[in-house]
């Protein structure tokens, strides 16, 4: 079946080849001319000089590499890019040429750029939906808590990509859960994208060079998670001069240094963060207060060499290594307890050129994602240690016969080992033994063909077909319970062993119809399977949350889904905007047990879940000034999130945590001094959070217990706020550049729902057993995160 | 040894908190219309008369004072009975208990708890008939018990048990201690931690488990001064405290009660933790709670 569909893929491709004639192909790699990185989505076009067809458009992938292929006969070729000069060269198209362009930035950014690329009519013009890029740049000039930009917190701000609220980094999008978003740094995968609980990502902005998402109509390329796919590139390291960069804010501080090993060869980039709130606390708290003794502080190293072989070969290797840790010991030294997560990432690129029209790219990579606790009380210790980690080989052959038409082929293997709760007790004399937890291993392999071309001119179509394949293997102890919960058995599987497979095909298509010149409808319709599953005990996301393969008794999630949206450009591309709708069903969602131990080790970790399906829909609208010294955007979702599971609230469906039915996002830009002084705004607003909710007490064992309403019943009140900031560069130069950054994070100060809270008063007065007296009453508050809270960073660049 | 999976959240409450010095106002939340349940709790244990307490659940956040503990809370005029395995029948009479924090339970008199046969419990309250089967073990005898220190300066040990756990028998272990005191609540047998576990990680095996002392209900804190209340949460005993423990054993509709009772008493009012359905034993419409029985052994520790 998948041999024949893909035969067939190749014999189509290879008839409109030989229907095409005599052509041959410009190629070769866009770097920005400043620092050597190369540079991704950029247009480039060929436009004929002897007659009035149309001109022959192309875009650089994601290694920098272009490639038109045009009939013989002579061009004028041009690259256009917003910020950037415009590179114009007259090509004689006799052979297939290999020319590589280097991209000036512009100094001054005029109100008059009309063509551009990526950022101009490409919402229109691409087939794909739901693919959304944030600029670097946007994201350093949005106001931040604490005046630390962050790369999660901004791309929530776009419609359909929703934020769990402050203290949370997991993010939903479009109804899926956080666990639903696959997270790639330099196409490694990420596990657990948040420091601090949360409150920032992994991602430092200043090593990051490009963050896309794509929320909807999923290429093939991507699979392994239903919900979202967020693509994080790192910068390559400046291949020109050497370059020092760095901040110092209220947080933590930042700095970067990158430059050429080996100018235009080989280049580096090393970048670190690290926080210092709690060691500049300490020295100033009295000794009674119950934040001495903690300890709280999250560090994160990004590094990467980047190696120019020649004109087809290129290196990347790059790294990523964080840490988050928090300690506590009490003042008398009885209790203690301290937890230490984090991930490290490593990944080795293979980037060749094979012709004009072929390009390889070939990725292995390595993840680990850990999280560790120790916690005493006098001579009791208890360690608990969790994580996952995986080793990938992923090889893709870009194909572009023509413009347009690019055909993608690729393979991934990743091998998956993952450690749910490991626990060890030492209750001093105690000689318990407990049994050893088996890391679940499994295999993970999909074959991908992706394919985009156009029908017609006004007829473009994405459309793909991934085969997926997942073996949870050996060692392994399956225990066996009877009805009542006793361990009646076990099963013994011996190393590599296969317990249980599953094969899948995942078929995915997206259509732009151009109705009018800046105009375009898109649909798309996408079947994924998602092998891997996190489950949260608590009500946020926490580092705790353990993932797990899908086994013989977790079955892979599985998520189709269908949008429809309106796309227009006005206004000579000034303006950007899209009404899009969408419809997902999820089948196979995983939540715990009602009241489960997440620590009982006398059973499998996959035996403590229930499974269930889920349905989303909503509508979303954006608009976007991209041009001009006045920029934004505003985003508003409407969107509807349900769950249903037989063994949770009755078999009744219920609304999702993170049901959310209004969702909006105003940012306002506006550059007051050009290259100077500008100023920005954000507003959000969001529907509140579900939770569930005391209805009733009652009188039990001698306390009082609670009876709660049906599951995720109740609405907390909306979250908004209003933040500004004001970006002022002090000195601008080719040697030193150095700028403040002032924030104000919550302006008017909205005290935001981060979690309501109950207290119960009672006056139970028993000193006089003949006259007792009882008098009961029960508030409930609000608790909220962050107040108003101005902030300065400084940052500087040499 | 299990502990409650929120120990683990509870820690990262105490750090958020902790570092992020958030706002906190009350707020008025509107709840969905309320209708009430009956609550009956009711165990019977070997050498004892069964104890039956029936009340109905309240709105949230209803007001109560003595007067509506009394007339609206507990329920006085129901009729309540049991009847054993071997036919005995006895109607419990409405008495006023001290070891009980709302005074008043029904009380039997002539039919004692015996290991190794069932009861059935009927209780008419209205219209409404509500009724459970329990039935009570054969007890079970600690190795041993102890008072633990932490080291030879420490003057605030906890207490320690041994057991030998039966092989042939997939067993349900609860243990409840109290302090002899002056005070109702010294006078109540309160949940230890853990409160109950099975012995599937020590099946047959000679184990020993460190019993926290547990403060018993919340209802008596608003009062308390300080320093009574480091009294009361103490988990560690001190000079002059006869410390005694219950061990029970009880059967799995019991024990899975228990460990979800505790469960949500133990999340309390804990906004990070999600609240689990409590399961009952009890047939009839609009009922929450259960009829336990136990079989129990006894041990006493003084720290003289």
């Amino acid at each position: 079946m998948i041999r024949k569909t893909v035969a067939t893929i190749f014999l189509i491709t290879a008839t409109l080849l030989v229907a095409f004639g005599q052509r041959y192909t410009v190629s070769g790699v866009l770097k920005d001319a400043s620092n050597g990185e190369t540079m991704k989505n950029i247009l480039v076009a060929l436009v004929p000089v002897e007659n009035t067809t149309q001109s022959i458009t192309g875009f650089s992938n994601q290694a920098g590499f272009y490639s038109v292929t045009a009939p013989k006969g002579r061009y004028i070729l041009q690259i256009l890019y917003m910020g950037y000069k415009t590179v114009t060269d007259t090509i004689d198209l006799q052979k297939n040429t290999t020319i590589n362009y280097e991209l000036t930035p512009n100094v001054v950014i005029t109100d008059e750029v009309v063509v551009t690329g990526q950022a101009a009519d490409h919402n229109v013009t691409s087939a794909q939906v739901g693919k959304m890029e944030m600029k670097i740049e946007t994201i350093k000039a949005l106001p931040a808590l604490f005046g630390e930009v962050d790369v999660l917190k901004s791309i929530q701000l776009l419609p359909g990509i929703q934020s769990g609220g402050e203290g949370n980094t997991g993010f939903y999008v479009r109804g899926g859960g956080p666990d639903q978003n696959l997270v790639l740094l330099d196409e490694t995968t990420i596990y657990n994208a948040g420091h601090l609980f949360g409150f920032f990502s992994v991602f430092n902005a200043d090593a990051v060079k490009n963050v896309e998402i794509t929320k909807s109509g999923m290429p093939a390329y991507y699979g392994g998670r239903l919900a979202s796919v967020l693509d994080v590139t790192q910068k390559d390291g400046n291949m020109k001069k050497f370059e020092v960069d760095g901040g110092l804010g209220l947080i933590f501080s930042r700095l970067t240094v990158q430059g050429p090993i080996k100018k235009d060869k080989c280049s580096f980039i090393i970048s670190g963060r690290r926080t210092y709130i709690d060691a500049l606390v300490q020295p100033f708290l009295k000794p009674t207060s119950p934040l001495k003794g903690t300890k709280f502080y999250f560090y994160d190293l990004n590094a990467k060499l980047n190696i120019v072989i020649n004109d087809k070969h290129r290196l990347f290797i790059g790294g990523y290594y964080g840490r988050d840790v928090y300690g506590f010991k009490s003042s008398t030294g009885r209790t203690n307890a301290q937890f230490r997560w984090g991930n490290a990432a490593a990944s080795l690129r293979w980037n060749y050129i094979i012709n004009p029209q072929l390009f390889l790219n070939t990725t292995f990579s390595f993840t680990n994602y850990d999280f560790a606790t120790t916690m005493g009380l006098d001579v009791y210790s208890m360690e608990m240690s969790s994580g996952v980690r995986d080793y990938s080989l992923k090889t893709e052959l870009t194909y572009t016969p023509s413009i347009p038409h690019e055909f993608r082929f690729g393979v991934q293997y990743i091998f998956h080992t993952f450690f749910p709760n490991k626990m060890a007790v030492d209750a001093g004399v105690s000689d318990l033994s407990l049994p050893n937890v088996d890391p679940y291993y499994a295999h993970e392999l999909a074959i991908y063909a992706n394919d985009e071309f156009d029908l017609f001119p006004w007829w473009k179509i994405n459309c793909g077909l991934r085969y997926s394949h997942f073996e949870f293997i050996g060692p392994f102890t399956r225990y066996v319970f009877n009805d009542q919960g006793v361990r009646t058995d076990s099963i013994v599987y011996r190393p590599g062993e296969i317990i249980k497979q599953y094969n899948h095909l995942e078929p995915r298509l997206s259509m732009r119809f151009q109705v009018a010149k800046k105009t375009s409808i898109k649909v798309s319709y996408t079947l994924n399977y998602q092998y891997l599953h996190q489950v949260a005990l608590a009500t946020i996301s926490l580092p705790t949350d353990v993932w797990m393969p899908s086994t013989e008794i977790v079955k892979p999630q599985m998520g189709h889904q269908v949008s429809l949206g309106v796309y227009q450009n006005f206004y000579k591309d000034m303006f950007e905007s899209y009404i899009d709708a969408y419809y997902k069903q999820m089948n196979n969602l995983v939540e715990y047990k009602d009241g489960i131990n997440i620590q009982d080790i006398t059973q499998n970790a996959d035996q403590m879940y229930v499974f269930g399906k889920g349905w989303s829909y909503g509508v979303e609208f954006f608009l976007k000034k991209g041009l001009g010294r006045f920029t934004g955007f505003i985003g508003y979702t409407l969107s509807f999130t349900q769950r249903q599971f037989d063994d949770l609230n009755g078999g009744k469906p219920f609304y999702a945590k993170y049901d959310r039915r209004h969702d909006v996002s105003i940012n306002l830009g506006y550059e007051i001094i050009r290259n100077k002084l500008s100023v920005s705004a954000v507003w959000v607003f969001a529907s509140g959070n579900t939770m569930t909710i005391p209805i009733g007490y009652y009188f039990i064992a001698g306390s009082l217990a609670t009876e709660y309403s049906e599951r995720n019943a109740y609405r907390l009140d909306p979250y908004h706020r209003l933040d500004l900031s004001l970006n002022w560069t002090i000195v601008k130069k080719k040697r030193f550049e150095t700028s403040l950054n002032f924030s104000v994070y919550n302006v008017y100060n909205r005290k935001n729902p981060f979690f309501i809270f109950f207290e119960t008063n009672t006056n139970f007065d028993t000193s006089n057993p003949q006259n007792p007296t009882f008098d009961m009453t029960t508030k409930a508050y609000q608790m909220s995160l962050f107040p108003i809270l101005p902030s300065i960073s400084w940052n500087f660049k040499f | 040894m299990k502990r409650k999976s929120c120990d683990l959240f509870l820690f990262f409450v105490m750090a958020f908190s902790l570092i992020f010095s958030g706002c906190q106002k009350e707020i008025e939340v509107d709840l969905p219309e309320y209708q009430n349940k009956i609550v009956i709790e009711g165990s019977i244990e070997n050498g004892s008369p069964a104890m039956v307490i029936v009340s109905r659940s309240m709105p949230y956040f209803s007001t109560v004072n003595l007067e509506t503990l009394l007339n609206e809370v507990f329920i006085r005029d129901a009729v309540v009975t049991i009847t054993s395995s071997t036919g005995e029948t006895e109607n419990l009479t409405l008495s006023y208990t001290e070891n009980s924090p709302i005074y008043f339970a029904y009380m039997g008199r002539n039919i004692v708890g015996e290991p190794g046969k069932s009861y059935t419990l009927r209780v008419q309250c209205g219209e409404s008939e509500y009724t459970a089967t329990t039935s009570i073990l054969e007890p079970f005898h600690l190795d041993s018990a102890w008072l633990a220190f932490a080291d030879a300066n420490d003057t605030m040990p906890t207490s320690r048990i041994q057991l030998t756990d039966r092989a042939q028998t997939h067993d349900y272990y609860m243990f409840q201690v109290k302090v002899h005191g002056k005070k109702l609540y010294d006078r109540l047998w309160v949940t230890s931690m853990p409160v109950a576990f099975d012995d599937a990680t020590f099946n047959g095996q000679t184990a020993n488990y460190e019993i926290l002392r547990a403060n018993p209900s919340t209802l008596f804190v608003s009062q308390m001064t300080d320093e009574e209340l480091k009294d009361f949460y103490r988990v560690t005993y001190r000079h002059g405290d006869s410390v005694f423990i219950k061990t029970s054993l009880i059967d799995y509709t019991a024990f899975q009660y228990w460990s979800a009772m505790t469960y949500q008493l133990a999340i309390g009012q804990n906004p990070f933790m999600s609240p689990a359905p409590v399961p009952c034993n009890i047939n009839g419409e609009n009922v929450i709670g259960n009829w336990t029985g136990f079989a129990s052994t006894f041990d006493t520790l003084y720290y003289e």
